[in-house]
């Protein structure tokens, strides 16, 4: 069990008075059954007044506040403590085959159908692609155990894009990861899905948090300073399974889940509408720290 | 698939076209034909009018004695009188907007479909049936999604479709009511039974057309609207304010139910305007709301007030920017929150158009006999969804003889008609089909029964039609339905589509009752006492900023015409090729050249200052041109048309199409006549509106507007004139102008002199058109508007209004008119100066104030790494 301290705050500045503000926020980090959040914090300047809390279709908790009197600046700043507990790692060799992933989804039955034709489907931000589908088809082999293939599709994503932020924004498709060859762990996550879904297996979007700084003798990994997305695979028997295309791994307890949703749009941490404001300036700052420290079990591929 | 053409908005009303009289009868003779003689069904398919053994149906024969009294040609002379009413009258409605594209006739023919009363109540069971089964499919989905597990609804239907809202997951409406208001088009086939073939859900479209069609019948053929006696609307329309009115969840004496509408850009806005004014609500836009600590308010000129119910008619996606889809500009940021928090009541609820599906029918047989365990009464035209194998092959093998719609209707094509395909289309549509078959669903094509209809040659006619019915819920569990329908025929005989836009026509449509039969007993609702009311619904502020710019643009085309008016009348008549003395302050004055920049106008000959002022008067592009004034005038009006008279209306539709006809196109092509008749139908406006507006808080607006645009004008004007050294020529143009001169003339003859001048157009409150007036009018108007919660009585708005005032009134003529050394009186200058500065600034202040809502509302949202 790995336990952390995750800091995260976003200041927004306008170039003028924003008269009211709408925040909607996806930053609590998700309980049972693979984490325990004993203590979460969350402050919003100027005072919003209520905060309200609820859960949203897939599960997870959100907070939404308005702010009605004028502001030149946005403050939205969370702590949370969390224990990452540790999970029944699976053996990708040993998992079912492809096909019957992609079964899944018409078997009525199995308590797994109903989740499964939900995340098999195209999703706002996640159209199933030609491209996609090509890409992962020498891997998804109908025969071939479906977590290990997850897996190599991860280090194909891996090797065939570079991450590079600055080059893609948050509102942008797919395609533009295809052309441009690069992009940051959004697209590489949805990217992922596409080629995921589009052979039948269901797949999702997961956001959260890694560890600032890799144990002793681990490089540290990408992404760490903001906030991260990845993906998680429903397998048959086992059900989700997060595999990490932007750091080729399997997902252990170095993530802090944040959200599970279709995609991006699901779950983007903080979603605003404001009145007024002009230009805007964004600054992140996000720091996980080990609270105690112990050998993580990420395990690079 | 026909409501994308059917309600094609900006809607000219008019009556079917031109109907020729009988070549043969003489005049004065009468004709004692039915308009129905030599009406002829085709064989084998259902007639409204006629049995198959040609004999009347009984609904008809009040109809038809009325009709045969009046004699065919009684009848066609009757039609044609009514399409010259209507005509002359201007009945048209919603002609605004620019371009000619937006002016589609909604051409109705004035004999209605008639549908009898049992018949009519077995319809509102099935229907109600029907719907009522919507809604427990809403309330499953919405909820535990036990038909989704069981498989009674493929997952793919509704977790694929862009209308299922997830945020809207998981919370119940009040009662458990998602559908408020239904509306479906239905059919009737060979056998003489209904057939549903879409619902609307989503926006229930069409209702406000229905109510249209009934007022301009019951116009037109009041005598056959008398005997016939269809069952009137109006009860039903005061229920469905009673069903909305039991949605209110507060305790509160003054309830506040709005209807949101997506504004006047878009196709459905006239109905829903005539809807709203109908009901008595006030339309609103996602700009007029706002939403705070999980409450919807309404901005209006007194401050914010608290939305009880919001009448739907945006779609649910573009709602809500926070919740949904964040690029949407129509919707309330937070209304998913508020509407779950239970503080506000949508109808219909968020994300009901998830079971519009055209492939929902297809499951409808089995969900009805599963949920409400009885069979489905009135069955939809038979639906097979290509998700399903062997529908699938099914489609794919009759593809010729169905009708192929998308499954979704949100970013997707239309209904194609297979038998209208050729051989290369149909394989096109089949390999569509086959790339994506979940995506598409195919209907039977239903053969549908044939109606009288007035054909443009004047005949009767069968024609094919589609009735659209409209259902509300009675707040019993159980829906009502309108005792009338939008019925739309179809061009031609043999056509299908009944579309609007492609030639077709809509009729009213009467529910009629047997003499000896009792209709379902409908007591008047005891309400109780009236509290008698002075003021009527809240003003919003946007409602208010677009009167305040209707008055401004109103007085300002007319002050243009003047000015106008005089120039050309002055250059016309001007015998050398140099532009006279008297004429240079008002040529400055249209052509917004400064009033020191005197070069500019002194190099101009005649023609060159005839060629600039042209386009002033003939073209839609030129900038402070009339054209393009009367334009803006009809997009402030278009958004506050429900406060306007008709009358008023259908003059400003006037004035829009001549700023939008070419020269060419415009009779004479005179400048000077097209002012004068521009300006009498301002006048006609104005007076319209003077003569119905009460003078409540938005009448204040709208004249707020026009007075200071008066007061600018004038100061503008005379500071032209009185910044010219040598300014007496001037003089009797400005009086013109300022729509002064008789008053002069009848003070002080022939006699100009520039201290009467001034006193008239400045200093004089009893004259209409001086400064005086104006700032004496704005005075009093912003002292009688309301103050915010928090302010105290003395804001800088009335004081800023009162000083503008008391100083007009306080300046003494003569000491205005004291001459510095080039001749020119600085001090009046200097009050005009000043006098202007401080309207603009007032008129900053009016709109800081209260207009306060036309930033645009941005959605961003973080990103990860």
């Amino acid at each position: 069990m790995a336990q952390y301290r995750v800091h995260h705050k976003t200041v927004y500045h306008y170039e003028s008075d924003v008269a009211t503000s709408h925040q909607c926020l996806h930053l609590e980090p998700l309980g049972a059954p693979t984490q325990i959040l004993h203590r979460f914090r969350l402050n919003v300047s100027p005072d919003p007044g209520e905060i309200q809390r609820g859960r949203d279709y897939f599960g997870n908790s959100f907070h939404s506040f308005d702010i009605s009197e004028p502001h030149r600046a946005l403050e939205v700043e969370t702590r949370s403590d969390v224990s990452v507990l540790p999970r029944d790692m699976a053996m990708p060799l040993l998992t079912p085959a492809c096909s019957e992933a992609a079964r899944l989804a018409h078997v009525h039955e199995d308590p797994l159908s109903l989740t499964a034709s939900e995340f098999v489907l195209p999703s706002p931000r996640i159209p199933l692609l030609r491209e996609a589908h090509d890409f992962a088809a020498p891997l998804l082999l109908p025969d071939r155990p479906v977590l290990d293939a997850a897996l190599a599709l991860c280090a194909k994503v891996k090797t065939s894009f570079r991450y590079k932020p600055g080059v893609t924004d948050a509102s942008s498709p797919i395609q533009t990861l295809l052309k441009l060859g690069q992009g940051v762990c959004q697209d590489f996550s949805h990217f992922t899905i596409s080629c995921l879904r589009s052979h039948g297996i269901a797949a999702a979007y997961m956001s959260g948090y890694i560890r600032t700084n890799p144990p002793p003798g681990r490089p540290r990994l990408v992404g760490a300073d903001a906030s991260h997305a990845w993906v998680t695979v429903l397998v048959p028997q086992l059900g989700w399974v997060e595999i990490d295309p932007t750091n080729n791994c399997l997902v252990g307890e170095d993530h802090i889940s944040v959200g599970r949703g279709r995609d991006y749009g699901d779950l983007s941490m903080i979603r605003g509408s404001i009145l007024g404001g002009g230009l805007q300036t964004i600054r992140v700052a996000v720091t996980v720290e080990p609270i105690e420290e112990r050998v993580a079990v990420a395990r690079p591929l | 698939m026909l409501a994308g053409k059917l309600l094609h908005g900006p809607v000219v009303f008019a009556i079917h076209p031109k109907i020729p009289m009988h070549p043969h009868s003489p005049k004065g003779s009468q004709s004692f034909k039915s308009p129905f003689e030599g009406y002829m069904p085709s064989e084998g398919c259902f007639d409204e009018l006629l049995t198959p053994d040609r004999r009347m149906r009984a609904q008809w024969h009040s109809m038809n004695a009325q009709l045969q009294a009046l004699g065919s040609d009684g009848f066609r002379r009757r039609v044609e009188q009514a399409r010259r009413i209507v005509q002359e009258n201007g009945i048209t409605f919603n002609a605004f907007g620019e371009g000619e594209s937006s002016h589609r006739p909604w051409i109705m023919d004035p004999l209605p479909m008639l549908v009898s009363s049992d018949e009519w109540m077995a319809i509102e069971q099935g229907i109600g049936q029907r719907v009522r089964l919507l809604n427990s499919v809403l309330s499953d989905l919405y909820g535990s999604q036990r038909l989704l597990r069981a498989g009674h609804i493929p997952s793919r239907l509704i977790h694929g479709n862009p209308h299922f809202l997830r945020p809207c997951h998981g919370f119940t409406p009040p009662n458990g009511v998602f559908i408020h208001l239904y509306a479906a088009d239905l059919a009737r086939v060979e056998d003489g039974s209904w057939r549903v073939l879409s619902d609307r859900i989503e926006v229930p479209s069409g209702i406000g057309y229905a109510l249209e069609n009934r007022f301009i019948t019951q116009q037109v053929l009041p005598d056959l609207f008398r005997a016939a006696g269809p069952v009137r609307l109006r009860p039903f329309f005061q229920r469905m304010l009673e069903s909305f009115e039991t949605l209110v969840q507060r305790r509160t004496e003054n309830p506040c139910i709005v209807m949101l509408s997506p504004g006047p850009g878009f196709e459905t806005y006239f109905e829903q305007a005539f809807f709203a004014r109908n009901l008595g609500y006030s339309l609103v836009e996602g700009a007029d709301l706002t939403t705070r600590d999980n409450r919807v308010y309404m901005k209006t000129v007194a401050g914010l007030k608290q939305v009880d119910v919001i009448i739907r008619n945006v779609p649910s996606h573009e709602c809500d920017p926070l919740e949904l889809d964040p690029l949407s500009s129509l919707g309330v940021p937070g209304l998913v929150q508020a509407a779950r928090a239970g503080n506000v009541v949508v109808a219909n609820s968020l994300g009901t158009g998830v079971v519009e599906s055209p492939a929902m029918p297809a499951l409808l047989d089995g969900l009805c006999s599963h949920l409400l365990g009885e069979p489905l009464q009135i069955s939809s035209a038979k639906t097979w969804w290509c998700g399903k194998a062997e529908d699938f092959s099914y489609v794919l093998d009759n593809v010729a003889s169905l009708v192929v719609k998308p499954v979704f209707r949100r970013n997707s094509g239309e209904a194609v008609f297979g038998h209208t395909l050729d051989r290369q289309g149909i394989e096109r549509l089949r390999n569509r089909i086959n790339a994506d078959p979940q995506a598409y669903c195919a209907q039977e094509m239903v053969s549908r029964s044939t109606l009288p209809t007035m054909t443009a040659d004047g005949s009767v006619q069968p024609r094919r039609f589609l009735m659209r019915v409209f259902l509300v819920a009675n707040g019993e569990g159980g829906y009502e339905m309108m005792p009338g329908a939008l019925t739309r025929v179809s061009r031609d005989m043999d056509s299908h589509k009944v579309s609007l836009s492609d030639g077709g026509m809509s009729k009213d449509t009467w529910m009629i009752a047997p003499p000896d039969m009792p209709l379902r007993d409908h007591p008047l609702p005891h309400t109780g006492p009236v509290r008698i009311r002075r003021s009527t619904a809240e003003l919003t502020s946007r409602d208010a900023d677009n009167l305040f710019w209707m008055g401004r643009y109103m007085e300002r085309i007319e002050y243009l015409g003047r000015l106008l008016r005089v120039l050309l009348g002055e250059l016309r008549d001007s015998s050398g090729p140099s532009i006279p003395h008297a004429v240079i302050p008002f040529l400055n004055t249209a052509l917004g050249i400064s009033a020191g920049d005197a070069d500019t106008v002194l190099r101009m000959d005649i023609s060159a200052a005839e060629a600039r002022l042209e386009p002033l008067v003939w073209e839609k592009g030129a900038p402070g041109g009339v054209c393009s004034s009367i334009l803006c005038l009809n997009g402030t009006a278009s958004s506050v048309k429900e406060r306007l008279s008709l009358d008023a209306v259908s003059i400003l539709n006037q004035l829009a199409r001549m700023a939008n006809s070419p020269r060419h196109e415009s009779g004479s092509g005179d400048s000077f006549t097209r002012m004068n008749d521009i300006g009498i139908l301002l006048a006609g406006v104005a007076g319209t509106m003077a003569e119905n507006m009460t003078r409540a808080i938005d009448w204040r607006f709208l004249d707020l507007g026009r007075r200071i645009e008066r007061a600018l004008n004038v100061c503008e004007l005379m500071l032209h004139v009185f910044s010219m050294g040598e300014h007496t020529d001037a003089l009797s143009n400005l009086l013109v102008c300022a729509d002064s001169r008789y008053t002069y003339a009848s003070r002080y003859l022939t006699n100009m002199q520039a201290e009467a001048v001034v006193d008239l157009l400045l200093g004089d409150d009893t004259n209409p058109r001086s400064i005086a007036f104006q700032t004496r009018a704005i005075a009093e108007h912003v002292q009688q508007l309301p103050l915010s919660a928090i302010e105290e009585p003395q804001t800088r708005r009335r004081r800023l209004a009162l000083g503008i005032a008391s100083r007009i009134e306080l300046a003494d003529v003569r000491d205005l008119l004291q001459a510095d050394a080039l001749g020119r009186p600085t001090e009046l200058n200097k009050l005009l100066v000043d006098t202007t500065d401080q309207l603009l600034a007032l008129s900053d202040q009016l709109a800081m104030h209260y207009f306060s809502h036309s930033d645009k509302k941005k959605s961003r949202s973080s990103r990860s790494y």
